[in-house]
């Protein structure tokens, strides 16, 4: 439902504002969420050596 | 003011809600929603399209995630900022198991980072991404020349995280190439330098690769110590995650070696079903473990669940590297054991 404030707002510019918050939101959203796994090394990544269980040659 | 900007505004607002609430997944679809309606070009159309990737690549929705990442790229204000957008593509395609995919955007991501950035840590840590996706392909020798210049100017950066983290992949490189004596001195390298640096989950991470290598290598004893602290940290860090997948799958690889069969049996059942809630069904990094489960079966008699393992993995990672990948040919080695009378 549309808000007085809404009303007197060109829709860009609600646009904008919105896409900024969810920006922003997001920033600390995901930020949060890899913190919480702790993957401080998300940024660059490491890949896996697993060893594979081979039959004799 | 049309409807469909009304609808954008609506859209991105209750993804911020969203978003704040910690609904990452919820928020990413309604800003790839919103995004999808605004005009090509539309400045507010890239924020759009790159929070839903940072979203939803938190969330470990990755193939969603890359899809955000190239509408972003479409529509990035300039090439520094498409460069960023496209190397996030490759990573989200990659952990998604889209590797060919991967190696596409990542290459764009560097031609567009060395023509605007030149040798600039950016540059490197998308050149150590692309390196990465051509370790997994078997594109071995380009994976290496990218790895050492991107070494070179994290070195001359100071960038210690970056020098960490590349030692650590050169170590999985030779791995991959089942060159363990190069490996070794590399992992190695990667534990010294990210020891003074707080990162107690990278550590682990640069630990359990070594180990990896030194399972190889036959130093059983050392690789089983470094598995066992490793997971420790995983797990209270992490809790159920592809990372401690990894390391049950080389714990059943030691356990195999020293011809502990149940024990073995236990790790890999453990590895297939982690990686498989959180990798799915299909995705290339199931190969190892499964064909490593398979070696176990065959071991313990039963041929005919080992011959089914074994051409599971092969068909997960044959579509994803390159014809007579080393990985490819150690599954068929194994198959033909299994079917052997």
């Amino acid at each position: 439902m549309r808000t007085a404030t809404d009303q007197h707002e060109p829709t860009t510019s609600r646009i904008r504002r919105a896409a900024l918050r969810l920006a922003l939101a997001t920033a600390v959203s995901s930020t949060a969420l890899v913190m919480a796994a702790e993957v401080a090394h998300a940024r660059i990544a490491l890949n896996h050596s697993e060893a594979a269980g081979a039959e004799q040659a | 003011v049309t409807l469909a900007e009304d609808r954008v505004a609506e859209l991105l607002e209750e993804a911020a809600r969203l978003a704040g609430n910690g609904e990452a997944v919820a928020a990413g679809a309604l800003a790839l929603e919103a995004a999808a309606l605004l005009p090509a070009g539309d400045p507010d159309r890239h924020s759009a399209f790159a929070s839903a990737g940072a979203l939803l690549a938190a969330a470990g929705r990755h193939a969603m995630a890359a899809d955000a990442w190239a509408g972003a790229a479409a529509d990035a204000p300039d090439d520094t900022v498409r460069a960023r957008d496209l190397t996030a593509e490759g990573e989200a395609a990659r952990l998604a198991g889209m590797w060919w995919r991967a190696i596409d955007a990542h290459e764009w991501a560097l031609a567009l980072a060395e023509a605007n950035n030149g040798s600039s840590v950016e540059t490197a840590i998308i050149a150590q991404n692309l390196a990465m996706t051509f370790k997994y392909t078997g594109r071995f020798d380009e994976a290496e020349s990218l790895y050492q210049r991107a070494l070179a100017i994290a070195e001359d950066c100071g960038e210690r995280q970056l020098v960490a983290a590349i030692c650590h992949n050169l170590g999985g490189l030779a791995h991959a190439r089942g060159d363990h004596a190069a490996g070794i001195p590399w992992a190695r390298r990667s534990v010294r330098e990210r020891e003074p640096l707080d990162d107690p989950v990278g550590l682990a991470a640069d630990r359990g690769a070594l180990a990896g290598l030194l399972i190889d290598a036959g130093q059983l004893d050392e690789a089983r110590q470094l598995l066992d602290a490793a997971r420790h940290v995983f797990v209270e860090h992490l809790g159920d995650h592809h990372e401690v997948a990894v390391v049950d799958g080389n714990l059943a690889a030691v356990a195999l070696a020293r011809d502990d069969l149940a024990a073995a049996e236990r790790h890999a059942r453990a590895a297939l079903g982690a990686k498989e809630r959180h990798l799915g069904p299909d995705h290339p990094e199931l190969a190892v473990t499964l064909t490593t489960l398979g070696t176990i079966r065959r071991r313990r008699g039963d041929r005919r669940e080992a011959a089914r393992l074994h051409r599971r993995a092969l068909a997960v990672l044959r579509p994803s590297v390159v014809p007579g990948h080393r990985v490819l040919r150690t599954i068929e080695h194994n198959l033909a054991t299994a079917t052997r009378t």
